[in-house]
């Protein structure tokens, strides 16, 4: 069935996404326009699948790419390759419908421009610059057409370098770090922005600057410029004016693609960084599994690297980094008084042993004769008050009737006092004492005896 | 500005350990500046310096983290050394070459999961290193017994690994050294 012209196009239209997503494979491909059959009808075919009968039958005879080449709207058909190409214009249409898919200016589409400008300037150079002139006239309707596709072209080249600058940049900024899928789009889009910058965004700059300084001929704006003032000297001011207004309106995109330029420096940057990152890491990695395999002589000895090796320089950032030796925590306290004392007690204890184990010179005059006739006196006096003593009946506790007795008798009575006299008195005394194997304790001036009781036997008690 | 007694012990507890101390710790999902560090970023000259010298050790404070270490040259290049760089090459590498953004090392947010590091050290070239580097036992218990207890790494909310400001310090120094050449 043969479907007109404009109802192909209508219906094409109407389901542009297969023609976007085909524009996308193109883009992709990067080659010369050639789409896989097989991807034209698996697109077609899951578009027909949402249709009703009637429709479907409509818009596969439409879509028939037999329909498509009578249309000219596909202009080749190679069965054999299983490849077809669309119509430039076609390709073009569907760009308009949304700008991120608008193609920009190469480098060697830019030149191609500059030239026909250049040619232009030559051109009416040579020949009569005068209203009515055929040749001029031929070369001014040219030059006009030239003017007329550089500002078209130009215009969807910043389209394109927006959309294009846009769409990148947000799979940049909108990344999921975790996630690698996103991880490995936003290096491919960083990446592209690279390859726009350096292909597209800078080129365009150079071709919009009149003062660039080129190898072959002048920019396309000089030669418009000049152009303009050839007219202008032949009499002929409006036509000098319109190309004036002409060479500023192309260049008046200058200012949008510096400022795409400086939306995308910051990527760039980004990718030059993350380049640079990815090579530093390979490189010392590699430069460490170089060093450890060298040691490895297959006897799985000595197959460590040495923590003095050369591949540790960068590590020096940590040089002599302590070695974790505990885990425990380092316990600090407030203020405990106890512990304070404590403290004290161990420093000061630790000190007096020192002081006590140094050797030191006792002076003899420090005890004097005064201080031995006075302790000679006093255990005299300790065994006057023993010899005075006999215990009353019968005496159960030899230290506590003894304790009682000098507490009354000797003036200044210390329970050392108690064994001196303990000991005159088995000495002096014929006293037979047997143990009772009990315990007791005598309180006398702050101090205390502990010791266990002797009792008298009561044969000797008299 | 004042020495504060309480922080000062802390820093000693942590220095003495052989952890490092950084300008920014992790806390309630972002980064928070280190009182600790604050602390002795602002005392150094007028008192850490001297205390820590005075003790045997020389204080040294890096771009964005500080530790102590001795002044005996013979212990400049030690184990510690050689195991931090060897963990860390092995983490950046295996990120990287996942294909992952650098940044997932250094995002407080993100961080390395175990998924990940189960991934890298499936890596017969990641095992020859750590074992070179004498890294016994698995990838993820070597980050949190050599990387997490030095403070050189953290973990972050969702439990992945993350450098802190002594770990990304390392792979500034290992950029930097290939800008400069």
């Amino acid at each position: 069935m043969i479907v007109s012209t404009d109802k192909t196009l209508i219906a094409m239209i109407e389901h542009k996404a297969i023609f976007l997503a085909l524009i996308d494979h193109i883009d992709q491909q990067g080659g010369p326009g050639e789409v896989p059959i097989k991807l034209y009808h698996q697109l077609v075919r899951a578009m027909l699948e949402q249709q009703t009968d009637v429709e479907q039958k409509r818009l596969r005879a439409i879509f028939d790419l037999d329909n498509l080449r009578r249309a000219d709207l596909v202009i080749e058909v190679d069965r054999n390759r299983a490849v077809f190409v669309l119509a430039p214009f076609v390709v073009d249409m569907f760009r308009h419908f949304d700008r991120r898919r608008l193609r920009e200016l190469s480098s060697a589409q830019l030149e191609d421009l500059r030239r026909r400008f250049q040619g232009s300037l030559e051109a009416l150079t040579r020949c009569t610059l005068h209203e009515g002139d055929r040749q001029f006239d031929e070369q001014l309707e040219l030059l006009r057409e030239r003017v007329r596709y550089t500002q078209a072209k130009m215009r969807d080249n910043v389209s394109s370098l927006q959309g294009q600058a846009e769409r990148l940049s947000e799979m940049v900024e909108q990344l999921e770090l975790g996630d690698l899928e996103q991880s490995r789009q936003a290096s491919r889009a960083l990446e592209q922005i690279d390859q726009i910058y350096r292909h597209h965004v800078l080129p365009s700059l150079q071709f919009l600057n009149e003062r660039e300084s080129l190898k072959n001929g002048q920019p396309a704006l000089t030669s418009l410029r000049d152009i303009a003032t050839l007219l202008h000297k032949a009499g002929l001011p409006h036509l000098s004016q319109q190309l004036r207004y002409a060479s500023a309106s192309i260049r008046a995109h200058a200012k949008d693609v510096e400022k795409i330029r400086r939306s995308l420096e910051r990527y760039v940057r980004q990718n030059a960084c993350q380049r640079l990152q990815y090579n530093a890491i390979e490189a010392a990695f590699n430069e460490m599994l170089q060093a450890a395999r060298s040691l490895q002589d297959g006897s799985l000895r000595n197959n460590q690297l040495r923590a003095d090796d050369p591949v540790f320089r960068i590590g020096q950032i940590f040089s002599g980094m302590r070695a974790v030796r505990y885990n425990a925590r380092l316990e600090w306290h407030g203020h405990d008084q106890r512990l304070h004392f404590e403290e004290f007690l161990r420093v000061r204890v630790d000190q007096l042993r020192q002081q006590s184990s140094l050797p030191r010179v006792v002076e003899l005059d420090a005890e004097s004769e005064d201080f031995e006739r006075q302790q000679q006196y006093r255990k005299e006096m300790i065994r006057q008050r023993v010899s005075e003593w006999s215990p009353l009946g019968d005496c159960d506790d030899l230290h506590k009737a003894l304790h009682l007795h000098m507490r009354e008798a000797l003036p200044d009575y210390q329970l050392s006092d108690l064994l001196e006299a303990i000991k005159w008195c088995m000495s002096e005394k014929d006293f037979t004492v047997m143990p009772t194997f009990r315990q007791c304790a005598l309180q006398h001036n702050g101090f205390e005896l502990v010791y266990y009781v002797r009792a008298l036997e009561p044969a000797h008690a008299s | 500005m004042q020495v504060d007694q309480q922080k000062s012990r802390k820093l000693y507890e942590a220095l003495i350990n052989g952890q490092a101390v950084n300008e920014y710790i992790f806390k309630d999902s972002s980064l928070v500046p280190n009182p600790l560090y604050e602390e002795l970023f602002s005392n150094f000259d007028r008192y850490y310096r001297d205390l820590y010298s005075n003790i045997g050790f020389e204080l040294v404070m890096r771009e964005g983290f500080a530790y102590i270490r001795s002044y005996n040259p013979d212990e400049a290049q030690n184990d510690a050394v050689r195991k931090v760089q060897g963990l860390l090459l092995v983490l950046g590498r295996g990120v990287t070459e996942l294909g992952y953004q650098f940044e997932l090392l250094t995002e407080p947010n993100a961080g390395v999961s175990l998924e990940i590091l189960e991934q890298i050290s499936q890596g017969d070239d990641k095992q020859e290193i750590l074992s070179a580097c004498d890294l016994k036992g698995s990838l993820a218990s070597n980050i949190d017994k050599i990387l997490g207890k030095r403070g050189i790494a953290f973990q972050n909310a969702k439990g992945n690994w993350v450098l802190s400001n002594a770990g990304s310090a390392f792979f500034s120094e290992l950029f930097s050294g290939v800008t400069d050449s």
